[in-house]
């Protein structure tokens, strides 16, 4: 089911099979929330991927402790229950022109009209596999097969901030500019990353996100609104 | 007890309001930060009697002008930037009462690249996600005022008087040629010629280094087969190998994920000497003795 292999004097990476697969990535949040629950030594960090865990820890002691409990986890079948149900997100995306940066290769490198690829991308419940690149960039998938797009040749030196892009079969929400080498599709009207407030980030892994098209009149209201101070995240996901 | 007052008379190229960093929020994406030579960072705590959790200064290799409006007692450690209070050398690795009125300058990076300067007392610095530190690139607006600038004023507090730390680690900084690693998640996936010449010949820092990652020179790292991984966690210390086979030390304010194979893993001691090479030279490195 997994293995546990050192990684540096204080971390262990916890290995499944090494495919993206929403099983797999199921079997990672359990090993995660038994190790949150169960596990009494104090742990100084997680990061959840695809198909591994990273558990890092500051004693000796915590990591030999950490060590025994993941062999004997491995002698129990994981309860699917045990892991928190995500929030189910509902997200606008503007895809049109000034925001579709990538319209245009998309188009060619599919053979879709566009309405085809954004019914796609706006048709199927992702989930957030990850969080990683920027502080609340959420690497999410699988996307359909026809809209998995190789990375772009030359990565733009700045891929404007809300940004939404594909990679392969991931796609994602860019939270700040930054550089970056993925096909973009549209743009969300507020960053999936808040600084300023006390819970900064949108997503957390095993999160199911899916995407709502809206005009640029509708992206720009919910601008507006959240320049107001009138939005709140809760607005666009219910608990899972 | 009134505040102490530290002015920033120059910056100098780099210095930085460090601390232990926001390890716990990896999860989100969110890079570690904090100090880069994190044992010069605990000793100057330790020596001023500050908890290890407080913020100081991180001054790299060209230091800052301070002006000590109050008296106040600090510790250098770390690089030997050739520290001088007023017009005498100041001294390193111990605990030293500053007069009030005098000035602290540096000079020459004789040894390493990083000092280290702990202030006793409690910062009176804003913080995000629990560390005062800054982050890197696009996010510096986050806290801007952790990079200092030409006027900026430090105001530290008395001491809560619940941080008295009186172990002072043995973690003085003596620079070394050669760096203890782990090996890393895919170590075995490289060819053992290429590793051979990886623990034989030395590596050189490149100057395009910064917080995020070290960039090193010297004889590539091959795969014994094209590997294209699945992204997942990495962390300050992990060392991998970019696809032209040289390899990257991921630093403080790296990213929390990737897909680079990982080769190795610098150890703790290790990474004292990594965060303290000076771009240019070369170091050497040795496989870890089973844990």
């Amino acid at each position: 089911m997994f293995e546990v292999i050192p990684y540096g004097s204080q971390a262990w990476l916890v290995n499944f099979e090494q495919i993206i697969d929403p099983e797999i990535h199921a079997q990672v949040l359990s090993v995660k929330t038994m190790v949150e629950v169960k596990l009494s030594e104090p742990i100084a960090f997680l990061i959840p991927a695809y198909a591994s865990l990273t558990i890092g820890f500051e004693t000796e002691k915590a990591g030999k402790a950490i060590y025994d409990y993941l062999q004997g986890l491995k002698e129990i079948s994981l309860p699917h229950h045990i892991r928190r149900q995500g929030n189910i997100w509902k997200i606008p995306v503007c895809y049109e022109a000034p925001f579709a940066l990538d319209k245009d290769a998309i188009q060619a490198l599919t053979g879709l009209l566009w309405e085809e690829v954004v019914h796609m991308h706006t048709g199927e419940k992702y989930q957030v596999y990850m969080l990683g690149f920027r502080p609340g960039f959420g690497y999410m998938g699988k996307l359909p097969d026809r809209i998995s797009l190789p990375r772009k040749q030359t990565p733009r030196l700045q891929v404007p901030g809300c940004s939404v892009g594909i990679a392969g079969s991931q796609t994602g929400i860019y939270p700040v500019e930054a550089p970056g080498g993925w096909q973009i599709v549209g743009r969300c009207p507020i960053s999936p990353f808040q600084p300023q407030e006390e819970d900064p980030f949108w997503f957390s892994v095993g999160d199911t996100v899916q995407f709502e098209a809206v005009t640029e009149a509708t992206y720009q209201d919910w601008q507006a609104v959240y320049q107001a101070g009138n939005w709140q995240k809760e607005m666009w996901y219910e608990e899972g | 007890m009134r505040k102490a007052r530290v002015e920033v008379l120059h910056p100098g190229m780099l210095t930085l309001v460090v601390d232990q960093g926001r390890q716990h929020h990896a999860a989100y994406g969110v890079p570690v930060g904090g100090a880069l030579d994190a044992r010069s960072a605990r000793m100057a705590h330790a020596l001023v009697g500050n908890s290890p959790h407080s913020p100081l200064l991180e001054i790299t290799w060209i230091g800052p002008r301070l002006l000590f409006r109050q008296e106040v007692c600090v510790a250098l450690t770390g690089a030997d930037l050739s520290a001088k209070l007023d017009h005498n050398s100041f001294p390193m690795n111990r605990r030293v009462q500053v007069p009030a009125g005098s000035v602290l300058t540096f000079g020459r990076a004789k040894q390493g690249v990083r000092a280290y300067l702990a202030i006793g007392g409690t910062w009176n610095i804003p913080s995000w996600l629990g560390s005062a530190t800054a982050l890197p690139s696009e996010l510096e607006y986050i806290l801007p005022q952790s990079r200092l600038n030409k006027g900026d004023v430090l105001m530290i507090g008395p001491s809560d008087g619940n941080s008295a730390w009186p172990m002072v680690p043995e973690d003085k900084f003596r620079p070394q040629i050669e760096v203890v690693i782990h090996p890393g998640p895919e170590f075995q996936l490289f060819t053992r010629e290429s590793l051979a010449r990886f623990f034989s010949h030395p590596y050189q820092l490149r100057p395009e280094s910064n917080r995020m990652g070290f960039r090193l020179k010297g004889s590539p790292l091959q795969l014994e087969k094209p590997t294209e991984l699945i992204s997942s966690g990495v962390m300050p210390g992990v060392m991998q190998v970019s696809h032209d086979g040289q390899p990257i030390i991921l630093m403080a304010d790296a990213q929390t994920s990737g897909g680079y194979p990982r080769m190795g893993v610098v150890s703790n001691e290790g990474m004292q000497q990594v965060a303290q090479w000076q771009p240019g030279t070369h170091k050497r490195f040795v496989l870890a003795t089973k844990r």
